[in-house]
This record gives C-alpha cells, structure tokens and sequence, in this order.
C-alpha cells in the first residue's frame, strides 16, 4: 500500500514520540544516588575515588578534592564530567552543572562536603 | 537603520572593530571612515547572559565575607566550588563570570547586526602556604578576556620566560604528537592537505623533565606529556624559513615536537625554543 506523504510524515512523528527520541535521554551514566555514600566524618578518601573516579581538581596535598557533575533536571540524577574548554585559556562550565567539594582529614576521612550550583541557584 | 542579515564581509569589518577593543577614539574614528562601519553600542543594565558557559554562582559583591587572615581556603572551595584557574604553586585561585553590560549595534551601508557586549569578572584570591587567605581582589574587564595567568601575581606569563638562573623555562606554547619538527612539511610542501595539527597549552622546563599542559586545563592539574631528560636519546631544533621547532625523541622511539608561541603578539617564539633546545641538549649531555 502506497501512503501518501502527509500520513508518512504523521507515521514518522508518532514512532519518534512513542521511542522517546524527540527528548535528549540523560547520559547512561546519570545517577540519582551518586553522592549517597557522602557521608561527613566517615566517608574514606580511598571510597570516593574508588566510586567517582580521579577528580578535576586537588588542593591542599589531595585534603580538598572536587569534581565537576553534570546534572539531569528531569531524573535528577548526577554524573562525573572533565573539564570543557572552548579553546580558549578559560574553562566553560556546559555539561557540568554543579561542582562538588569535599573536605578531608589528616586521616584521609570526609570531614565536609558541599554540592555547589555553578548556575547559582539552589540544588 | 532597518537591522538585518548582513554580508560576510561587513560582518567581518564589524568583528574586527570588536576585537580591536576600541583602544583609542581616533583608530575607530579612521575605521569607521575607511569602512563605512558604525558601532553604537547601547549600555543595559548588567544581567546574565541566556546560555552562558561561565560560572553564575559568583557576582561583584559576593566576596564581602571573605577576610585576610581569617578565611580558609577550604571556606572558598566549599562556598564557590572548584576555581577556574588555579596558580602553579596552587595557592591562588581564579574564578570567572561574564555579564551582558549592552548590546552593540553595528550598522554598515545596507544592513546591521546586534551583538550582545560582554562584560568578564574575575575574583582572585591568594592564600598562603597554610591555607589562609592573604588577599582578593575583584577586577572586570569590558573588551578583552586576560589570560589565567595575567589575573596571577608574578609577572607577565603571557610570553615564553627564562630564568634568570637559567634552570626554568615555560610558556605557551604548541605540541606536536608523533610529528619529527617540519619533516612532513618539508614533504609534502606548505600546500599539505593534512599539516599535523598540535595541541596548545603551556610547555615547562624543570631541571629533570619537561611536561606539557594542555590549554584550559588547571594550572596545577596533572600534565598530558611528561618526559624525563634522561629518557630522552635525541633533542635537536629544527629550522624552516623563519621558524623553529624543538624536537625531542625518547629512548623508546616516540617523536614529540614542540613551538613555543607568543601569546602577546600571536606568533611562534623563536628565542624561548631555541633556549628551551639548548636547555635540554645541555640537561642531555650532563
């Protein structure tokens, strides 16, 4: 059977909406409960890397670590990202949205921690 | 002035006018004789940019609760989040903002455009081996973006540097993976359809090693290249016409060339290759 265009279009339309393809999915790896393991006073150093993976940025000989995540409205679920530059000497802030701060001892435990909203408003 | 798409050409004119910063009075006055390009630029009040790629968590005024003598460093990166720039010694961060100050519309013969005029901030706070904060500063600029390293104390970074002991070198500078100098140029001519395309960022000189930074990326993040002297079998600077280009080959058989550049006037820095070359021929030959 032969369909003219305007039902093929509507064909088309009603295959991309039913597969969710006019919405840009959340990456694969977006977690809601990425940072539930964050726990002030007993978290280790060694968990965090183990399970966000080696950080954006360190300070402090690694007492302060911090890494850049991307953020899914929708899902709310969280992910790591690298640094995104747009070729210029300055970092851009596009796919990471927060930045997470974590705060260590001299032992190596989580003593503080922080989820700051690059865009300014609130988690 | 009816504003509306204009020709390659004019817009170009007008990007020009733009980079150009408006320097002086009298270089648009000339320009906008010569092209016939007129700049109007319309000041709004200050408001964040729609899409923007810089941090918003920061305005001029946020930095009133932070006190010399008494602020961590730790309080900073917990209330702002990773800095954008770091100082290589890690004890001086930079964190960056834009704001729209006003649109600008430029109007040449049989159109115009409207571009929105960015204004950049920057907070700089310098602390000390302890981690306490000695001292901030806020500055802005509304026609040019400075580079990291200017917003850092220590002088000009913006162009290959010596010490004067002789032991340091650095600079921005270009990295040219698996690429012997200007070999494949000399093959294949200027007109090479696939001239090796290198990677900017900044090259450092240390007594033992020299590492590579990529651009944007932290000061004091881990390098992308690292590269110990006493790996190395050869070191030679390559010449091609007016250019120069340090060529380091390791024990294992990988290539690497390098160009310093200067920053300052957009152009490859002989001198600083030539004395990075002459650097690392003598750590070689120790």
């Amino acid at each position: 059977m032969k369909l003219p265009l305007p039902p093929k279009i509507a064909l088309a339309a009603l295959l991309l909406a039913s597969a969710g393809c006019v919405t840009t999915p959340p990456p694969p790896s977006s977690r809601v409960d990425l940072l539930a393991f964050l726990a002030d006073g007993s978290t280790a150093r060694s968990k965090v890397l183990s399970k966000l993976g080696p950080p954006s940025a360190t300070f402090e000989a690694e007492k302060i670590l911090t890494y850049r995540l991307g953020f899914e409205p929708k899902s709310k679920g969280y992910w790591v990202v690298g640094r995104e530059t747009d070729g210029s000497p300055w970092p851009v802030w596009i796919s990471a949205k927060f930045s997470l701060v974590l705060v260590f001892n001299d032992q190596g435990v989580l003593l503080e921690h922080s989820l700051v909203n690059i865009s300014g408003g609130n988690p | 002035m009816s504003v509306r798409t204009i020709e390659p050409d004019a817009r170009r004119a007008g990007r020009l006018v733009l980079r150009l910063g408006f320097r002086s009075a009298g270089l648009v006055a000339v320009f906008v004789y010569a092209t016939g390009c007129v700049v109007l630029p319309i000041p709004t009040p200050e408001h964040t940019p729609l899409g923007t790629v810089t941090r918003q968590n920061i305005s001029a005024n946020d930095a009133d609760w932070i006190q010399p003598g008494t602020t961590l460093l730790a309080d900073i990166l917990l209330k702002f989040g990773e800095p954008d720039q770091l100082s290589p010694d890690g004890q001086t961060l930079g964190y960056r903002w834009q704001k729209i100050w006003g649109y600008m519309v430029i109007g040449v013969p049989g159109g115009g455009d409207v571009a929105p005029w960015l204004k950049e901030y920057h907070l700089v706070i310098e602390c000390d081996a302890g981690g306490l904060v000695k001292n901030k500063r806020t500055t802005n600029r509304l026609f040019s973006k400075p580079s990291p390293q200017e917003l850092f104390a220590g002088g000009d970074v913006t162009a290959g540097t010596v010490a004067a002991d002789g032991m340091t070198i650095s600079g921005p500078a270009e990295w040219f993976a698996g690429v012997a100098g200007y070999d494949r140029l000399r093959t294949k001519g200027w007109l090479s359809k696939a001239p090796p395309k290198g990677v900017l960022g900044r090259l450092m000189l240390t007594d033992n090693e020299l590492y590579f930074r990529e651009q944007g990326h932290l000061l004091s993040g881990p390098p992308v290249l690292t590269l110990r002297f006493d790996r190395l079998s050869e070191c030679r600077l390559d010449k091609y016409g007016l250019g120069r280009r340090l060529v380091v080959r390791s024990t294992t058989g990988e290539v690497h060339t390098f160009t310093f550049w200067s920053a300052r006037e957009g152009m490859e820095d002989a001198k600083t290759t030539r004395a990075a070359y002459e650097f690392i021929q003598f750590r070689i030959l120790q």
